[in-house]
């Protein structure tokens, strides 16, 4: 900082230009705003992230005071898009196009101060994961009244040439020299008592206690620390809030309500709303104007009607058939009771709420069953006990053997597809290893012929066969796990989450995959998951899990129509209307 | 390119610095005549013949350096080896097995890295007699409780890995649980101690043969040579410069290799 010796004269210089600047920023937000200058207007972006190009040219324009949500699969280019509106691309990227925020031109080369200056009131950045994206340390309130303290430089837009540059800077460094005394834009500092308010209020209208002002974030839910942190993004005031898949990590019924928080809070603040989402079934539901991203373009973007109804793109309309139906597969005669569980109950040592409490259920050969819950519920470690990962406290799980004798578990009874594909996998194997070894340990031949005839079983490309996990995508490990799965033959197969870290169109294909396994092979399979809507999509008869226990079971067709549990008719309501 | 090279150029010296060690401790024709007394030669300057001058006894000071490599290699290779065959064996077996065998495995671990590793060293040395074999078998059993517990902290980090569960299921043993699929997800951390133990041996080990306790008098050894050149600092100082600069550049060396390697096995878990 050259200029920490500047003179009183220097200062109020300083002051003046910054008060220039936000005039001029005031002005272009507010007058020219009626000449309805879109919220964003990008041209010709292009990003390039150590030397690879991952964004090939987009344009997007972005209206205001409207929720606008960017679909696309992960890696489609949708968050960098984002990060580079917000300047908060990586170090060693290059981003390069024409970009003005409300009409007033941003220069992409800007550097990091310009940047925080226009990310504090303008543009603010709702991180995906409220359990990593809160300080452990520090409380919320603490937290929140952070972004309180940038919202003295409300505005402020980082300029567009070398000598605008350097005013900002010299205005920073002359408002950072001030200390203690009032912001060089004649704001005055808030008290600690004005800030207290002001975060009390802002705690207040996403739904929280003022109380929370005081309480560490591991004290609270995931859905009230994604409110904190919602809290915190709108503290500076701003007029665009990303939100990068701010739901994900939540269980459905939070879901609902923070997305209708984000909502009301739009409509309430005039801000516009960028809502970033692998789900197209949210984005259709929650969003006016749609982008779909696909390979580091936008393949597609409108008003919602128009993209639901007359999709442009083969990938879009791709997008909407995987949300609307499963290719129609013979669903076989269930055949006898492969599996009965009886009275399961387990309590994990250091809690004194059983994980399980009284949890009965079977499954016959052929049949699907859909075990629904939140986490939490329970439904994990049923699915572990069933495969003998876990022992129960009490009760037990029984297996119809070959000679229809009563047996416990083995490899041939039962085999678990777990929820994260890439952990599943050793990630020093590869996928011809990780098969061969399956199928010798099972005695089936270990040879090429039969490790192409699993991972032909499953849909998987062979030539896929002989890379390691690192460098394939989710659903290409999924399908490896599911063909190790497969290798012993067993009678049930337990998907434990199987799909929910997939993409929406990847998910289809796998629950195709599994579709078609179970009518060929007979398969019987437990098919777990928190998402209601993929289980009704899979299953033949439907259990809903919460707190350990079984709250109703039925076909899929009872449950979805003529649902008799609270919870369940609650769950179904969460769920995102139909497509069409 | 030249950048690259620039930007490796550490790590290039290193690997040269090792593999000359390692050419001259399995080539003794290199430092042939290297325990030949001259008694008329003693402590001489460095001449035309003698490039580093000679010892108290008129030995060739460079042919002695050189042939100390031998010892200088060989041994630390083994006690690192073998400390972390021990370390693998008890590390994740507490680590795969837990509950009981994990606490009483570490127990032992901890009482023995509460003792002082040299003293300990010295002292067994002095009771049983020393010799460089002694002194590195002891080393082994003094650096596997350090290993015991790098490899079972590292096993620990993915005991929990879905993967692991999907080698229960298959009902592999625990046996081949911990070959095919526990030890090749820490191999990375097991390579990068390696080297570093071998830097630390050597260092133990030249300590010892400086205390006396080491080889016999009358070998090559980089400890040993700096113990008896020390009452010759004013007459051919280079008689101890010569051993003490190449311990200190071999293990300089050794762990250059192995945070090469650290960084290596960082990069691929990425």
């Amino acid at each position: 900082m050259s200029d920490k010796t500047v003179s009183p004269a220097n200062a109020a210089a300083s002051a003046n230009v910054a008060a220039h600047v936000a005039a001029n920023v005031a002005h272009a937000a507010n007058d020219s705003g009626a000449a309805a200058s879109p919220a964003v207007r990008v041209t010709g972006l292009h990003v390039t992230i150590g030397g690879k190009e991952i964004i090939h040219g987009v344009d997007l324009t972005i209206p205001r005071d409207a929720t606008v949500a960017v679909v696309g699969e992960s890696g489609s280019g949708k968050s960098v898009t984002a990060k580079t509106l917000s300047g908060l691309l990586p170090d060693r990227s290059d981003a390069s196009g024409d970009y003005a925020l409300f009409g007033e031109p941003i220069n992409l080369e800007a550097g990091e101060r310009a940047w925080r200056r226009l990310r504090g009131g303008t543009i603010v950045w709702l991180p995906q994961d409220p359990f990593s994206s809160l300080d452990p340390l520090r409380t919320c309130g603490r937290q929140i009244e952070d972004g309180l303290r940038s919202a003295g430089h409300v505005g402020s837009l980082p300029a567009q040439d070398v000598d605008n540059d350097r005013t900002v800077a010299a205005s920073a460094g002359g408002s950072g020299n001030g200390g203690g005394a009032p912001a060089a834009n004649g704001r005055g500092r808030l008290t600690k008592a004005q800030r207290r308010a002001a975060v009390e209020r802002l705690l207040t209208d996403v739904g929280l206690a003022p109380a929370v002002y005081d309480a560490y974030p591991h004290e609270l839910s995931g859905g009230m620390r994604q409110r904190v942190a919602i809290a915190a993004a709108l503290a500076p005031d701003p007029r665009i809030l990303i939100a990068d898949e701010p739901t994900t990590a939540l269980d459905a019924s939070t879901q609902e309500t923070v997305l209708d928080l984000l909502e009301s809070l739009r409509s309430s603040r005039h801000m516009t709303l960028l809502l970033i989402t692998h789900d197209l079934a949210l984005a259709v539901e929650r969003a006016d104007h749609l982008v779909v991203f696909h390979g580091g373009q936008v393949v597609e973007e409108g008003g919602r009607d128009q993209v639901v109804h007359h999709p442009r793109s083969p990938y879009t309309r791709e997008l909407l058939d995987a949300h609307t139906r499963l290719a129609v597969t013979d669903v076989p005669a269930f055949g006898d009771v492969v599996m009965r569980a009886n009275h399961l109950r387990k309590t994990f040592a250091g809690s004194n709420v059983p994980a399980v409490a009284d949890v009965s259920f079977d499954v016959r050969a052929g049949e699907i069953l859909g075990l629904v819950g939140e986490s939490g519920s329970g439904k994990s470690t049923v699915a572990r006990c069933i495969v003998g990962l876990e022992t129960p406290d009490s009760g037990n799980v029984v297996f119809t053997g070959n000679d229809g004798k009563p047996i416990g578990w083995s490899r041939g009874e039962a085999q678990l597809v777990f929820q994260n594909p890439y952990g599943s996998l050793n990630p020093t194997m590869t996928v011809r290893q990780t098969l061969t070894e399956a199928l010798r340990v099972s005695g089936k031949p270990a040879d090429d012929a039969a490790v192409r005839a699993l991972v032909a079983k499953v849909g998987l490309e062979a030539e896929l066969i002989d890379r390691k996990p690192g460098t394939l995508s989710g659903g290409q490990c999924q399908r490896v796990a599911i063909a190790r799965a497969l290798a012993p033959e067993p009678k049930l197969l337990v998907a434990d989450e199987a799909v929910t870290a997939l993409d929406a169109n990847i998910q289809t294909h796998v629950l195709e995959t599994l579709l078609e396994l179970r009518s060929r092979l007979g398969l019987a399979m437990l098919f777990i998951s928190h998402d209601l809507d993929t289980v009704r999509r899979i299953a033949d008869r439907i259990a809903v899990m919460r707190h350990g226990r079984i709250v109703e079971t039925g076909t899929t067709g009872q449950v979805m129509n003529h649902p008799q549990h609270d919870y369940v008719r609650a769950l179904i309501a969460a769920m995102p209307p139909a497509l069409d | 390119m030249m950048a690259r090279i620039w930007h490796r150029l550490p790590l290039i010296l290193a690997l040269v610095v090792l593999a000359a060690v390692v050419v001259l401790s399995v080539v003794p024709a290199l430092s042939a005549g290297a325990l030949d007394q001259d008694i008329m030669l003693s402590t001489a300057l460095p001449d035309a013949d003698h490039p580093l001058g000679t010892d108290a006894l008129g030995r060739d000071v460079l042919k002695l350096t050189l042939a100390g490599a031998r010892t200088a290699i060989i041994g630390p290779v083994t006690i690192a080896l073998g400390a972390m065959a021990v370390g693998l064996v008890f590390g994740l077996t507490a680590a795969y097995v837990g509950g009981w065998v994990d606490w009483i495995i570490s127990r032992v671990v901890e009482l023995m890295l509460s003792l002082p590793t040299l003293l300990l060293a010295i002292v067994v040395a002095g009771v049983i007699g020393g010799g460089y074999w002694t002194n590195v078998l002891v080393f082994v059993i003094l650096y596997a409780p350090y290993e015991v517990r790098l490899v079972r902290s590292g096993a620990l980090a993915h005991i929990n890995d879905p993967f692991l569960d999907a080698a229960r299921l298959l009902e592999l043993g625990p046996l081949r649980t911990l070959a095919f699929h526990l030890f090749p997800v820490i191999r990375p951390l097991v390579g990068a101690a390696l080297f570093l133990d071998m830097s630390n041996a050597l260092v133990s080990l030249s300590s010892l043969s400086f205390l006396g306790l080491g080889v016999s008098p009358q070998d090559a050894d980089w400890g040993r040579q700096l113990s008896d050149a020390r009452n010759l600092l004013f007459d051919n100082p280079y008689a101890a410069i010569a051993p003490g600069v190449a311990i200190i550049v071999t293990s300089i060396a050794l762990n250059i290799v192995g945070d090469f390697i650290t960084e290596q096995s960082e990069k691929a878990e990425r």
